[in-house]
């Protein structure tokens, strides 16, 4: 015999207003988003990017890694002699350049989702933990923090890609260590603040665990910054992995990375091919760009001090 | 005050200690025998653990950083695998006037444009000027400073078939040359630094004038130069200050990639060559320096943030 409650039709008529109030708030949250110019245009970039990332191998007019021995260095706008035309022409090897920025997109936006789960994760749970409970286990995590904190954060990067070797996930490892503490220290100021507050005194006098109160009552407080992190940092990693990339340390060639074709043929043959230097940079400008313009408008919405200030 | 430089210099050593710690793991993991590198692909194995012994780099871990923290605190920071007749600090000393030139360069530039462009921006807010410059300074912060270094180099070359003389020559050696290849690099940084400062100048300024002593000093009919002057840049630029004082600490160990593009031989090609040879004691050394010009110009900016306004005070 089930020993669960049944939900009566009485109950499920009394929740559809909460559940409506829901979906209304996640709907008003994302109107707000799109209310402010900056936040729309961003949203927009950064669907059109994620798409043509994804989308790639069908959208791209040649696939990545095809030489066109016979179409080299071709300028913007060429014909091709059979197939579509070289729209932001080609590479030294006769390559496609928009098709290498398409592809090139999936590992800016891989290692950016990568290193933003590995490091928000980390760096959140570093925080809460440090904030929470004070004492030495604060001191010996914000020590540890503070010294990674104090290392030029590309000087320690490209060290542990060095350390690591040449590959994606080694820069997703390398990028991700650098990234903990900003994160870490952030996380931790909102947790010393909020542990302050009369409903964690009343959670610990009803008998909540340490894990409990931090899971239930710290967490949610502290995820709308989390969110405005994820956006800010995801900028900064696009820009870390084009560093990487661009000086060898970063996705290996021949796959087609953003930093990794400034540096080999965008540098080698700027002076008769000047768009091979152009066009990738412009991708990482824009990318890095929206993702600052999506930080900075959920900021705005999500932090309570800025609403109602326009 | 005095107090919380004492302590903030004693918490520098734990900071210091873990930085050392940090630098000396990282760099022994990364794969490759020093030894082998330095004799060649055809060396003897034997004479490779010669070398080995030789460099110390037989012991075990623990050993290795005890004797180097000993040597270090007393001002040895050891000798260069890659040329073993330079110490480190010879290595680092060389090249240190070199970084501290475009840095200083590149945060001088950058403010000379950031700072009244900051000031225009909020005088003439949500016109075609501060519009401009706003996107002006987004994109600053968005472009990768290798990219926008690249187009120095880049355009001079295909409109005026320009470049820069190849080899490097310090001010005193001959200022033309010196300034002909660091003011490109110097622009590539500042660009990148002047958006940062320009965006908080022009939300500080924007703050400033709308406080009630601003609209006492114009009712009062003070022309807008003097309210400026006297009143809203001073209170305006002290975060500003604050963040200038921070990027210094930060430019100092961001100039490796621009060292780089435009061949300097700074502090950040010195590490990025030791990076890839394997040169312990030298990324040690350098990594060292630039964690101390980071706490230091952290330290610095606080001090200047309580000097600059009287309300802070540090317990």
């Amino acid at each position: 015999m089930s020993t669960q409650p049944q939900m009566t039709a009485a109950t499920e008529d009394a929740l559809r207003p909460l559940l409506r109030r829901q979906q209304n708030r996640y709907l008003s949250f994302f109107k707000s988003l799109l209310k402010k110019p900056p936040g729309a245009i961003a949203f927009v970039i950064i669907v059109v990017m994620v798409f043509s990332a994804v989308f790639a191998d069908i959208l791209a007019p040649y696939p990545a890694l095809e030489l066109h021995p016979a179409s080299r260095l071709k300028p913007p706008m060429t014909a091709a002699a059979d197939g579509a035309p070289y729209v932001l022409g080609t590479d030294n090897l006769g390559r496609d350049v928009l098709s290498r920025i398409m592809h090139g997109a999936r590992i800016s936006l891989w290692v950016g989702a990568a290193v933003v789960i590995v490091s928000k994760t980390i760096g959140t749970t570093l925080g809460m933990v440090s904030g929470f409970f004070g004492g030495k286990t604060d001191a010996i995590i914000m020590r540890i923090v503070d010294a990674i904190y104090s290392i030029p954060q590309l000087i320690l990067t490209i060290a542990m890609a060095a350390m690591l070797g040449p590959s994606t996930i080694n820069v997703v490892y390398a990028i991700s260590f650098t990234s903990i503490p900003p994160v870490t220290r952030v996380i931790r100021g909102a947790t010393l603040s909020i542990k302050q507050n009369e409903y964690i005194t009343a959670a610990r006098a009803l008998g909540a665990s340490n894990p409990r109160i931090i899971f239930k009552y710290v967490l949610p407080n502290v995820f709308p910054l989390v969110i405005v992190y994820v956006s800010l940092s995801f900028a900064g990693t696009i820009l870390a992995e084009a560093s990487l990339s661009f000086l060898g340390l970063g996705t290996p060639p021949p796959t087609p990375s953003w930093g990794g074709m400034l540096s080999s043929s965008g540098r080698q043959f700027f002076e008769v091919a000047p768009w091979l230097a152009i066009w990738p940079g412009i991708a990482i400008t824009m990318a890095t760009l929206s993702f600052n313009l999506m930080g900075d408008a959920l900021r705005d919405i999500l932090d309570p001090r800025m609403r109602g200030a326009s | 005050m005095i107090a919380y430089i004492i302590r903030r210099l004693i918490h520098m050593i734990p900071v210091l200690i873990g930085v050392t710690i940090i630098t000396f793991a990282v760099m022994r993991v990364i794969p490759g025998d020093v030894a082998a590198l330095m004799l060649g692909e055809n060396a003897n194995p034997q004479d490779i653990q010669k070398l080995r012994e030789t460099l110390g780099l037989n012991q075990p871990i623990h050993i290795q950083y005890g004797e180097w923290l000993w040597n270090a605190v007393r001002g040895d920071l050891g000798t260069s695998f890659r040329n073993p007749n330079q110490t480190v600090s010879e290595a680092i000393i060389e090249r240190l006037p070199v970084t501290m030139q475009l840095s200083f360069f590149a945060i001088a530039l950058g403010l000379t444009i950031s700072i009244p462009a900051a000031v225009i921006s909020a005088l003439k807010q949500d016109t075609w000027i501060d519009n401009t410059a706003r996107l002006i300074s987004i994109l600053g912060l968005a472009a990768p400073n290798f990219w926008v270094g690249t187009l120095i180099i880049l355009f001079p070359a295909i409109w005026w078939h320009y470049g820069a003389p190849p080899t490097y020559q310090y001010f005193w050696q001959n200022p033309i040359v010196n300034l002909q290849q660091i003011l490109p690099a110097a622009i590539a940084l500042g660009f990148t630094y002047s958006a940062g400062v320009a965006r908080m100048g022009r939300s500080t300024m924007l703050e400033v004038l709308r406080q009630d002593y601003i609209r006492t000093a114009y009712a009062k009919g003070l022309p807008q130069g003097v309210v400026m002057r006297r009143h809203a840049l001073k209170n305006a630029m002290i975060p500003v200050v604050t963040l200038i004082g921070l990027q210094f600490g930060r430019a100092v160990g961001g100039t490796a990639v621009i060292e780089q593009i435009f061949n300097i031989p700074g502090e950040g090609q010195l590490i990025l060559s030791s990076i890839n040879f394997r040169d312990y004691n030298v990324v040690q050394g350098v990594v060292l320096l630039l964690s101390l010009t980071v706490m230091f110009s952290n330290l610095f900016v606080d001090i200047l943030y309580a000097w600059l306004d009287p309300r802070i005070r540090y317990s």
